[in-house]
This record gives C-alpha cells, structure tokens and sequence, in this order.
C-alpha cells in the first residue's frame, strides 16, 4: 500500500509536495519618483514666475530656486541614464521631452505663490531624505546633497 | 574659494573640512539594487545623581572603515568650525546671535560624532591648539567670508559620509549634519550678499 501511494513509512522516497521559493520582486528605485517631483515642481516654479511676472520682488526669489532645481532635474535625469542605459543616452520620458508643458495655475499674488513653492521644497525635501535610506551609496549622496538644497530652499523662501 | 580652515602648522593643501579621499562623487561603480539593512539603536537615559540631565548614546552599529574615515573629515570640520567662530564673533559683532547659534550647531555635531565614532571603537580626532584660515579677517566682510568658508567646508565633509556607508542610521545622522551646514552656508550667504543665496548641491562644492 505505500509503495501505492508513493511513499513509505519512513517517510523516504519521491516527495509528494513540492516547495518553490519566491523571491520577493526588487525594490523600486526611488530616483523614477524623484525626477517625476523635480520635473512637477520645476512646471510649479515656471508657472508661479509667469503669474507673479509684475512683482520684481518676487521673481527675484524665485529665479535662483528655479536653477537649483533645474539642475536637480539634470543631474537626476543624468544619474539614471548612466546606470539604465550604457550608451549613456536618455529616452524622451526620462527627459521630458515627449511630455507637452503641463498646465499648471498659481497665485497671482507673490507671498501666496512663494508660499506653496515652500510647501513643494518641504514635501520634496521629505522624498530624497526617504530616498537617501532607499539606495546605494553613490547615488544616495546625490540625493542627500540634493535633500540639503531644498532644506536651504526653506530657509529662504519666505 | 577654494582653500579651507587647517591646523595651524599643517599642509594648507589638505582641507582639514573637506573629506578625505573617500568623496563619492568619484566612484564609478553602483549598485542600485543594493538597499542596506537597518542597524543599531539609540536610546536615552537619564544621569543618575544629576537632577534629570538626559544623555543620549548613538549605537549605530558597526561602520565601514571608509565610513569612520569620513565622519572623522566631518568632526575635524566641526572642530575648525568650533573654534573659527571665535575669531568670526571678534570681527563682526553685528551678527553675534547668528554666529552663537552656528556654533552651538556645530558643537552639537561634535559631540554626536564623538560619541557616535567612540561607540563604533574609533578614537576621534582632536581639536588643534589654532588653526590657518584662508581669509584674513579684518571686519565684518571678511568675517562672513570666512563664515561661508567654514560651512562649506562641513558641507563637503557630511556629505562625503552619506557617500561612503550603507549603515542607514550613520547615513541619516550625516544628512542631518550636511543640512544643517547647508542653511547655515546659505543663511551666511545672505548676510554676505552673496548671489545666489543658495547652492544647488551642498557638499559638491570645490569653488
């Protein structure tokens, strides 16, 4: 009867179950997230400069945080074509270039416009310090680096 | 600006500030895929006989030897900081509360990566008797120049940690210390005049 069944009462033999281990997938590489953010803010910035274009003031506040943060948006786009893509080329959507200029309204008033590129520099801030944790040591110190930047954007736009 | 604060009597070559050898910036090789484990613990406690005085001890686990190296650059830095503050405070007294709290942070840094390279079983470096600033200092302009020097310095020096561990709690600790540089360089900056008032990557910096 065991010899039936496929086993024995020793418990020797062709196992009757079988055990497959799963790997769990590969953790998502938080930079796709980041350069979505800089993009999006970099559209915010654009567009808070165009609504707020009468106040010298204010433009005056907000062009030097736009080209740190165009640079963020550089070095970002760089960093991951250099490891996704050997020959160093980067697609139409890691650039940007396929995605029209999107449509983006803000205050007209320059301490309200300023006020919510603020708020963009602390939520961006909170994603490269998250992703400081969330990758290897090179391109964590970009986004450290990157994490300290917006931490002084804080520090000025007010 | 290139030069950075150094011992008095050392190669004025070697920033005591800026990181060692060990700068990220330079590696080519990477390996996204590689997310590094958590480690060690911090805990509080309080002094027993000392009316409630609050210690805290950082054990963040062991570090790699290049990660011990840098905090070493970043605690050197502090030191430099620590002590070029004093001189910064005799030439420019207009900015006396800003000059207090920036050094205050920087004593707070010091103290943490004492504590924290002690528990990792390295002896930290010491503070020099003096130390060669780049900048001579005669009034006020040249003092905030040699303030801007100083964090730039701190900047480079945490930032190179970030870049040479995967221990995540050594990690947070030095993104701490290079954002707390990178406003204070900043927050000179604007005292000084100096446009733009920001940098768009602290700890990158060699002008």
């Amino acid at each position: 009867m065991f010899a039936l069944a496929g086993c024995d009462a020793f418990g020797g033999g062709t196992p009757t179950t079988r055990t497959v281990i799963q790997e769990a997938p590969p953790p998502v590489d938080p930079i796709v997230t980041l350069i979505a953010t800089t993009r999006l803010h970099l559209a915010r910035i654009d567009a808070a400069l165009a609504a707020i274009a009468a106040d010298a003031a204010g433009v005056a506040k907000l062009t030097p945080i736009r080209a740190d943060r165009a640079a963020h948006l550089a070095a970002l786009v760089t960093e991951q074509a250099r490891t996704s893509n050997p020959d160093g080329s980067v697609s139409a959507s890691a650039s940007g270039a396929a995605a029209g200029p999107p449509q983006i309204e803000m205050p007209a008033d320059a301490t309200a416009a300023i006020a919510a590129i603020r708020v963009d520099a602390e939520n961006a801030q909170v994603q490269f310090t998250d992703g400081v944790a969330a990758t290897a040591k090179y391109r964590s110190a970009i986004f450290a680096s990157i994490s300290a930047c917006l931490a002084s954007h804080r520090s000025v736009l007010i | 600006m290139t030069a950075a604060t150094t011992p008095a009597g050392s190669a004025p070559s070697t920033p005591a500030g800026s990181a060692p050898s060990t700068d990220a910036v330079g590696s080519a090789t990477v390996d996204t895929a590689t997310v590094p484990p958590i480690s060690g613990d911090a805990t509080a406690s309080v002094v027993s006989g000392s009316g409630g005085v609050v210690t805290t001890a950082l054990n963040i686990g062991p570090i790699e030897a290049e990660a011990a190296s840098a905090v070493q650059g970043g605690l050197a830095a502090a030191h430099a900081a620590i002590w070029t503050y004093g001189l910064i405070s005799a030439y420019d007294p207009d900015d006396i509360g800003t000059i207090r709290a920036a050094r205050q942070g920087n004593t707070q840094i010091r103290n943490a990566a004492t504590d924290l390279l002690r528990t990792a079983g390295v002896e930290p470096v010491r503070t020099e008797a003096a130390y060669a600033v780049p900048v001579a200092v005669t009034d006020r302009p040249t003092a905030l120049q040699l303030a801007i020097v100083v964090e730039k310095d701190c900047t480079n020096a945490w930032r190179a940690v970030v870049g040479t561990t995967d221990n995540l709690q050594l990690r947070s600790y030095a993104l701490s210390a290079l954002s707390d540089a990178a406003v204070r360089l900043t927050g000179w900056r604007v005292l000084a005049g100096v446009a733009p008032a920001t940098v768009p990557f602290p700890g990158n910096e060699t002008a």
